[in-house]
């Protein structure tokens, strides 16, 4: 059996119909060394634990322990990132921001029986547009800091997805304005975010999280434009809200239409087969099989997780998915000519590529 | 007509504190309570308990599947069971009624 193999076992497992097979005996030596860093590296400790414990994956007692020493690590990881999102929840809706909370705790909260199963590394949030700066100001005023400047001083209110900031205990949080940046993103209904959120409970608190429809389609845009090698567990996500999650099929239907994003769903059912062999049927599979990516959609996927895929590729993409001539060349404008700020930032690149970059996304753009 | 209380002997009862944060890492739980930045680990009967806790529950009742479990004596577990119970509840994990 390969690790390939193995890895998709374990990754499905607890799924319906998938979650195996399994060798009958302990791995030797070479083989589980290589599958615990891949487990690790893929966010899949949380099921291996699970194998383990039922006995359903064969270890050693060494390798028991060396599982369950990984698992204990994320665990402790998730009860202090758990912790901390109180925290920035008090300040924040103490500040009047209204925030959703994205993928990590809500996806281990609202999607798994135990949330033990899903392990994650940073905490995720979503702003409304228009408190974004605001919301990143009360998270510097806690000891966060942003690495990265925006590109231009209103690119995170007209463009950006988000931005990352390190926390003063060493945290990460990935504050969103957006699921996606440029192409597909200009086409998500932002307020519709907020409005079908739903709420889940942690340490006696409630806080918001997205309804199911639009939380499957995040997790969907997740895998699909994340990577072009997504994680197992990214991908997992999406299966386990085909299997177990109360989704109204015509509603995502009616999200994708309106959002444009039957590709994305289309490449994210693709991952669940080819990655997982995990089979998607039912009413979305029926009527995303099939699909046929327009030029625009292919060329914005690739830009994404194709052997191009750049920075300038997602620029120029994103032109045809913006509305007027003036916000594209707003968008151009900052995509190209950052601030020095931003520049140095993101490590001192010479001022010509990115200017380089621009014209090339211009070219690119204006060709379509 | 008699006048006089009649005092009986409450046991208490206890429950999770529902402020707190936890996970089950096989036979291990962690544990994080608020205004606490430690985080804290269970294990053994400590770990027992607090899944027992999950519903509310009266010391003599936790006594007896602790010393099944663990081939204990009950009285024994009685003993450490209380300090542990005070613990969790200083800690803030846990609710005494």
């Amino acid at each position: 059996m390969s690790r390939t193999e193995l890895l998709r076992s374990i990754a499905t497992y607890g799924l319906p119909g998938a979650g195996g097979p399994f060798p009958a005996e302990p791995l030797g030596s070479p083989a589980w060394a290589s599958l615990l860093r891949a487990v690790r590296d893929q966010r899949l400790i949380g099921y291996l634990a699970s194998a383990v414990e039922a006995g359903d994956m064969v270890v050693t007692d060494e390798q028991r322990d060396e599982v369950f020493a990984q698992h204990l690590e994320s665990c402790v990881r998730a009860v202090r990132l758990d912790r901390i999102l109180l925290d920035l929840a008090d300040q924040l809706l103490a500040g009047g921001i209204d925030l959703v909370v994205l993928k990590g705790t809500a996806s281990a909260h609202l999607l798994y029986p135990d949330p033990a199963m899903r392990v994650f590394a940073d905490n995720d949030l979503l702003f409304r547009t228009e408190q974004f700066d605001r919301a990143l100001q009360i998270l510097q005023g806690m000891g966060y800091v942003r690495p990265v400047a925006p590109p231009r001083p209103d690119f995170d209110r007209r463009f950006a997805k988000g931005a990352t900031l390190k926390g003063p205990e060493g945290d990460e949080v990935d504050t969103h304005r957006n699921l996606v940046f440029g192409t597909f993103g200009f086409r998500i209904d932002l307020d519709e975010l907020f409005d079908s959120s739903v709420t889940f409970e942690l340490g006696g608190r409630r806080l918001r999280a997205l309804g199911p429809e639009t939380r499957f389609l995040h997790a969907c845009y997740h895998a699909a434009l994340g990577d072009p090698d997504p994680r197992y567990s990214s991908i997992r996500d999406i299966a386990q809200m085909l299997a177990y999650s109360p989704l109204d099929t015509q509603r995502v239907l009616e999200l994708a239409r309106r959002w444009e994003c039957k590709a994305v769903l289309a490449r994210a059912f693709h991952l669940c087969r080819d990655q997982l062999g995990f089979e998607v049927t039912g009413g979305l599979a029926a009527a995303v099989d099939g699909y046929e990516p327009s030029r625009r959609e292919r060329r914005a996927i690739a830009s994404y997780v194709g052997v191009n895929r750049h920075y300038a590729a997602k620029v120029a993409a994103s032109l045809s998915y913006l509305d007027g001539i003036g916000t594209k060349l707003a968008f151009l404008r900052a995509s190209a000519l950052p601030t020095d700020e931003f520049v140095e930032s993101r490590g001192n690149e010479p001022r010509v590529a990115w200017i380089r970059r621009g014209l090339r996304s211009l070219v690119q753009g204006g060709s379509h | 007509m008699e006048l006089w209380t009649r005092q009986e002997a409450v046991t208490p009862t206890w429950c999770r504190d529902g402020r707190a944060l936890w996970r089950r890492s096989g036979a291990t739980v962690v544990l994080s309570a608020p205004l606490h930045d430690e985080v804290v680990l269970l294990e053994g009967t400590a770990a027992l308990t607090w899944e027992l806790l999950a519903e509310r529950i009266d010391e003599d009742e936790l006594v007896a599947p602790i010393a099944d479990h663990f081939s204990v004596d009950g009285q024994q577990v009685r003993e450490q069971l209380t300090a542990f119970l005070e613990g969790l509840l200083e800690y803030g994990a846990v609710r005494r009624t």
